[in-house]
């Protein structure tokens, strides 16, 4: 069990060290130099230089790497160029929307696709099941931006249950943000759910072909028992590969909601740093992307070793 | 009155008869056996008795227990027979219990169901139960999951599963047919005991007519979905009514008639090897043990002889035949073919390694599903210097074909319409076609009725007699072993600890963990097969 852990563990550092590297050699290839950006195209050479040295950004590319990287560890994630804020206060206060929103969706969607997939497993083959089938196959194929505007119509506009967009600040209360939060993530977990579900509904129906199904029958659970003393825990283990997948995406992926619902979180962040040529912005957001990607497989392994004994190995 | 009684039983499959007027009855504190070949409807009888068959299946007659008709009731009203008054033992002992719970809580399982115990209550019969079914003490106390045990205590577990509820009537099908003899002969004492000092009623089936000789009172004959023949075993076995009981008890143990003659020529040497798992390193793999499978194996096969390699799960046997196949590493020692070294990731002309071929033993899984039988035993041909023509490789597919005993018109089909037996038989054509002088016989009869198993092995001696063969026979089967090999070697946990004639090892054996294994060979008592 103990080299499980440390083997992750290794996995999660040098996955970060090697995207670091690699994020850093894309941000170098760009084209186009932040000082000269800032500054306008009307600037003197001697300011474009002096502002280069004020940004750190005079000193060798293998310098600048290892600062970033070190700086980094310390917290401090540098200062932005267009903001002149701290980069960490600037991710920081994104966060506070961005990870609630991820966390509010991924919760939605689980809650809404593992009853579903299990109803349409026990009802294999039959009415109930195909029409879970069909269900989720529109939830997948419908776009979520477009969906997010159809909750915005029916849900702001005409029943006025739900603002539009924007949230009101963590000091104002939480009932108040993760209202404000509810349609946005709705919007996100639709899909996701869709997804689960049908992963759901294919590990449950695995598992009714095992060996040890057959066997809890045998030993006079009725069908329905059986799948839930059976092959529910089993199930679980494929559907939490598509969880952590999912979360790692919803962190990220959420830039388009984030501008329907005008919501200030990451992926606007970065959109905004991207076109703004801010380098250090875009360099510290995707780094931190990164880590939350690797930190969530790392932490889906370690769920695994919850739910499958056989990964913790001879005690 | 009997625990058991099943009346002009059938069943149908989408039109197609699956059972065919099945007559059974087992008394109380009797073992009787089902035996019979793969797909006769054995496996099909016992999910019948319990009510557990797919939807689409029709059924007709009678299933009585006690003097309740079963068959006649709704699964919720099974669901309180099920474990509680019948009780249903697989086969594959792994892949029947829950991978992701403790063995006791699975033990525990009947009664949480049927008798209102509480959970402790419950675990504690659990846990009483399973050292009744013989696991060791270190297994009880702590939260054992089914990976952590052997084949052998998995087995167990999945006994004290269906005993625990003290059901009257135990069906177990095939429940030591994955298992080693030696762990098989100990399974099958503990269900013999419980018959005997619980009254427990057992329904034993199995395709292995010596096991049933030596425990069940009452045996039944199954052939394609009807009982052919039934009563009481000795009698079955004596007088042997049916001609189909005939042809089966002629195929246990059944010996090929011509064995052919070892030449002096060195073929293949072994010398010495030992080979271990686990020694490779990666950067994102952690480093394991090693452990050591194979320790200063050393065996010679001559021209034109049949060497047995016999052991039990895990003595090494495949990887010897690994090793020596030139896909396995071996750490010292050498294996020599032919005057030419043979070591995994190091070159081997194309010459000397056509000279060795080799069959598996799931002749299915062996071939790929989407190539028809031409392509699949044309395959070794890469190894053949020279060119070939198209004309000339079809020639050679259609003569490996006959040879085989099947038609050139086979070539055209893919592998999934054969049976297992002509799958076994397409096998060895591929293993022929660039004729090789040495093929390895890895466990391949293993998987094969009895009567095809005879077939097949009459083949391999007629093929070995007119190609001058010499095979290397791996098998977990000593009495297979014996019938057809010129010497044998007996391997445990990796090294070889007997080697003789195959008569001289099952009849004079030396070495203490032979003596285990030859004792533990259920054997038909001679008297009856010898007739009257």
């Amino acid at each position: 069990m103990f080299s499980y852990v440390f083997s992750r563990m290794r996995v999660l550092i040098l996955s970060l060290l090697f995207a670091s590297f690699i994020i850093f050699l894309m941000i170098e290839i760009i084209p186009g130099d932040p000082a000269s950006f800032m500054l306008g195209i009307n600037a003197e050479p001697e300011t474009i230089q002096a502002l280069k040295k004020e940004l750190g950004l005079d000193v060798s590319k293998f310098q600048r790497y290892l600062d970033w990287i070190t700086g980094m560890l310390a917290g401090d994630f540098g200062v932005s160029y267009t903001y002149r804020v701290p980069v960490s206060e600037l991710v920081l206060s994104r966060l506070g929307v961005s990870i609630p929103l991820a966390l509010y969706a991924i919760l939605l969607s689980t809650i809404i696709a593992l009853p579903v997939g299990l109803f349409a497993a026990a009802n294999h083959g039959g009415f109930r099941d195909w029409s879970v089938m069909g269900f989720t196959q529109l939830g997948i194929a419908i776009p979520n931006f477009w969906f997010a505007m159809v909750l915005v119509l029916i849900f702001s506009i005409y029943l006025k249950w739900f603002s539009a967009g924007g949230v009101p600040g963590w000091e104002k209360g939480i009932l108040l943000n993760l209202k404000a939060l509810t349609l946005p993530a709705f919007a996100l977990a639709l899909p996701q759910a869709s997804i689960l579900a049908r992963v759901m509904r294919s590990a449950i129906i695995d598992t009714l072909s095992q060996d040890y199904f057959r066997t809890a029958r045998a030993s006079g659970l009725t069908y329905g028992q059986a799948i839930f003393r059976h092959a529910f825990r089993n199930a679980l283990i494929p559907v939490l590969t598509i969880i952590g997948l999912q979360f790692s995406f919803l962190i990220a992926g959420a830039i388009i909601i984030e501008n329907v619902f005008f919501l200030p979180g990451l992926g606007r962040l970065i959109f905004q740093g991207i076109v703004q040529r801010d380098l250090i912005v875009v360099e510290s957001v995707v780094m931190l992307l990164v880590f939350a990607v690797v930190l969530v497989n790392f932490l889906v392994d370690m769920a695994y070793l919850v739910v499958d004994p056989r990964l913790r190995g001879n005690k | 009155m009997n625990i058991l009684s099943v009346s002009d039983f059938s069943l149908t499959f989408k039109n197609k008869n699956i059972l065919k007027n099945v007559h059974l009855k087992v008394a109380p504190g009797q073992i009787v056996g089902l035996a019979g070949e793969s797909g006769s409807g054995k496996s099909m009888t016992a999910l019948s008795i319990l009510n557990l068959l797919p939807s689409y299946s029709k059924k007709t007659g009678k299933i009585f227990f006690k003097d309740s008709c079963i068959s006649d009731f709704s699964d919720k009203e099974m669901c309180r027979i099920r474990g509680d008054k019948i009780s249903l033992i697989f086969q594959e002992p792994l892949t029947a219990l829950n991978p992701l719970k403790t063995i006791q809580s699975q033990v525990a399982e009947p009664l949480l169901i049927h008798k209102n115990y509480t959970k402790r209550e419950a675990n504690q019969v659990a846990a009483d139960t399973l050292h009744r079914v013989g696991l060791p003490k270190h297994l009880l106390h702590r939260d054992v999951y089914p990976h952590e045990i052997s084949g052998g205590q998995q087995q167990r577990v999945l006994i004290a599963k269906g005993f625990v509820a003290k059901p009257n009537l135990i069906i177990a099908d095939e429940p030591t047919t994955s298992l080693d003899v030696t762990t098989q002969a100990g399974i099958l004492k503990l269900l013999e005991d419980l018959v005997k000092s619980e009254g427990v009623s057992l329904l034993l089936i199995t395709h292995d007519l010596a096991v049933l000789s030596q425990c069940a009172h009452r045996v039944a004959i199954m052939k394609s979905g009807e009982i052919v023949e039934e009563g009481e075993t000795e009698e079955v076995f004596r007088q042997r009514k049916s001609q189909y009981t005939r042809k089966l008890l002629d195929s246990v143990n059944y010996a090929p008639a011509k064995k052919s003659k070892a030449s002096g020529k060195l073929l293949l040497s072994v010398d010495k090897i030992s080979s271990s798992y686990g020694s490779s390193e990666s950067l994102f793999a952690s480093k394991q043990a090693k452990f050591k499978v194979l320790n200063n194996v050393t065996l010679k096969i001559f021209e034109r002889e049949i060497l047995g390699v016999v052991g039990e799960s895990g003595s090494g046997k495949s990887t010897l035949v690994k090793t020596i196949l030139g896909v396995h590493k071996y750490e010292n020692g050498s294996i020599i073919l032919n005057n030419k070294k043979i070591d995994a990731g190091k070159y081997i002309d194309s010459e000397t390694r056509s000279l060795m071929q080799v069959v598996f033993q799931d002749p299915y899984g062996s071939f790929n599903p989407r190539h028809k039988i031409r392509r699949l035993v044309a395959e070794p041909f890469h190894l053949v210097k020279g060119v070939f023509t198209k004309k000339d490789i079809n020639d050679r597919v259609d003569i490996a074909l006959r040879e085989v005993g099947l038609s050139p018109d086979d070539a055209k089909r893919y592998i999934h319409e054969f049976s297992g037996g002509q799958r076994q038989r397409i096998a060895i054509a591929r293993a022929l076609i660039i004729k090789p002088k040495l093929i390895i016989l890895d466990e391949a009869v293993s998987a094969l009725d009895v009567s095809i198993k005879a077939q097949i092995l009459d083949l391999l001696a007629e093929l070995a007699q007119r190609h001058a063969l010499s095979y290397l026979f791996v098998s977990h089967d000593l009495s297979v072993v014996q019938n057809v090999s010129n010497r044998v070697i007996v391997m445990q946990k990796g090294t070889v600890v007997e080697e003789g004639t195959a008569s001289e090892i099952l009849s004079f054996p030396k070495a203490d963990y032979t003596k285990k294994l030859v004792k533990a060979i259920p054997k038909i008592p001679v008297s009856w097969l010898s007739g009257g």
